[in-house]
Formats: structure tokens, sequence, C-alpha cells
């Protein structure tokens, strides 16, 4: 060691040295920290936005669905009246056709949703790909013309790194109950801490 | 003088450099829950509720 690294000099570069040294380990660390909380709450924004947008598509379209099954069933109603009233006749086909075309007008509109939410790497359970409509493509109807629901009730649960978010949906007549819940992944999966 | 000039430069440098990529992160992590409220204030609009 020469006499120049043991001076007053010499030994305010080696503190400074060793200065920076630290606090730079700890910054690094620190903004590796932050980083990865950022990433987490990245994740988790993500996670709710694809939640709300699925709970809200399928609301509004179980909703306009189930409105369009009691436009078709008035409808069948008016076929059948026709035999008293002939000209009811082709009006009441129209309208159930309208009705009909309506239908599945607004099931590929939440089919097109599904695939954007994709894109935005939205992860969801099989039965939210599904939907609540049996489908080929296009609805499946029963012998009145009327779409068909799955189930009356079903979940649908959107995934990520870290949360999960759950909806039980219950479809009550025309209209859709919700309810949502969540779990930490890492209250789950206790190794991912 | 010169070499303790140069630590502080240096000490000085880092610390700054630590900042600004601090306060850009928080910036971002703003920006993002803006971007996050509106879009959700979007689908409650899309979605009527």
């Amino acid at each position: 060691m020469n006499k120049e690294f043991l001076g007053e000099k010499g030994n305010f570069t080696v503190m400074s040295a060793l200065f920076l040294f630290m606090f730079g380990s700890w910054a690094c660390l620190y903004l590796q920290k932050e980083l990865l909380d950022f990433a987490r709450l990245k994740a988790r924004l993500r996670a709710f936005y694809c939640m709300k947008n699925l709970n809200g598509s399928v609301k509004s379209g179980v909703q306009t669905i189930e409105k369009l099954n009691h436009v078709i069933d008035a409808s069948n109603a008016a076929i059948a009246a026709s035999g008293i009233a002939p000209q009811l006749l082709a009006a009441a086909k129209a309208a159930k056709k309208t009705a009909q075309a309506l239908q599945d007008g607004r099931h590929l509109s939440h089919m097109k949703n599904l695939v954007e939410l994709g894109r935005k790497k939205c992860l969801f359970n099989l039965d939210a790909y599904k939907t609540p409509y049996k489908h080929k493509i296009l609805l499946s109807r029963d012998a009145f013309g009327k779409a068909k629901l799955r189930k009356k009730k079903w979940s649908q649960t959107s995934l990520s790194k870290e949360i999960v978010l759950n909806t039980r949906a219950q479809s009550i007549r025309s209209e859709v109950k919700l309810e949502s819940e969540s779990w930490e992944v890492r209250e789950v999966l206790p190794w991912r801490k | 003088m010169a070499e303790v000039s140069v630590a502080l430069f240096v000490i000085f440098a880092c610390l700054g450099a630590f900042l600004k990529t601090y306060y850009a992160l928080e910036k971002k992590k703003a920006r993002t829950l803006e971007a996050f409220e509106a879009s959700w204030k979007q689908l409650d609009e899309k979605h009527g509720e």
C-alpha cells in the first residue's frame, strides 16, 4: 500500500467508494422491489379491469337477450293468434326474426369483447369463454325460437399472477345478480410470497 | 482536493440518478392508476352502471 492510499485523501476516496458501493447496492435492491411492486399493481389492476368488463358485458348481454326472449314469446302468441287475425302473421314473423337477429348481434358483440379482452392479456375460466348461452357461433334456440341459457347460475373467474377474482352470476327473469369475491394468490399459494 | 471533488461529484450524480429513476417510476405508477380510473369510468358508462 502506498502512502497516498493511506493518507487523508486516500482515506476519503476509500470511504467514498465504500459509500457508493453500499448506496448503489441499496438503491438497486430498492428500485428492484419498487419495479416488482409496480408489476404486481399492474397485474392486479388488469384483473379488476378484466372482471368488470366481463361482468358488465355478461350482465347487459343477458338482460338484452332475455328481454328479446319476451318479444319472441309475444311474437309466438301473435303468430298463434293469426288464425283469428291473419293480418298479424307477417308482422309477428318479422318481429320474431328481428328479435332473433338482435339477440345474435348482441351475442356476437359479447364474443368480440371476449376476443378483445384476450388481446389485453385477460385470462378467464372456461365457463366465461363458453358464455351463458348455448351457441354454435350463432345462438342455439329452443322449440319456440328463444335463446337458451346453459344454466340459471354460473361463475366466471378472472385469473392473474397476483389475484383471482370470482363472480357468481344468477339469472332471475330478465335480471342478472352478480356476487364477486377475490383471493390473493400469495395467500393461497404460500411459496409465492 | 481534486479527488475529493470527484468523489463528491460521483456521489451526488449517483444520488441524482437514483432520485430521477425513483420519481419516474412514481410518475408511471400515478399515470397507470389514472388510466385505470378512466377505463373504470368508461366501463361504467358502457355498461350503464
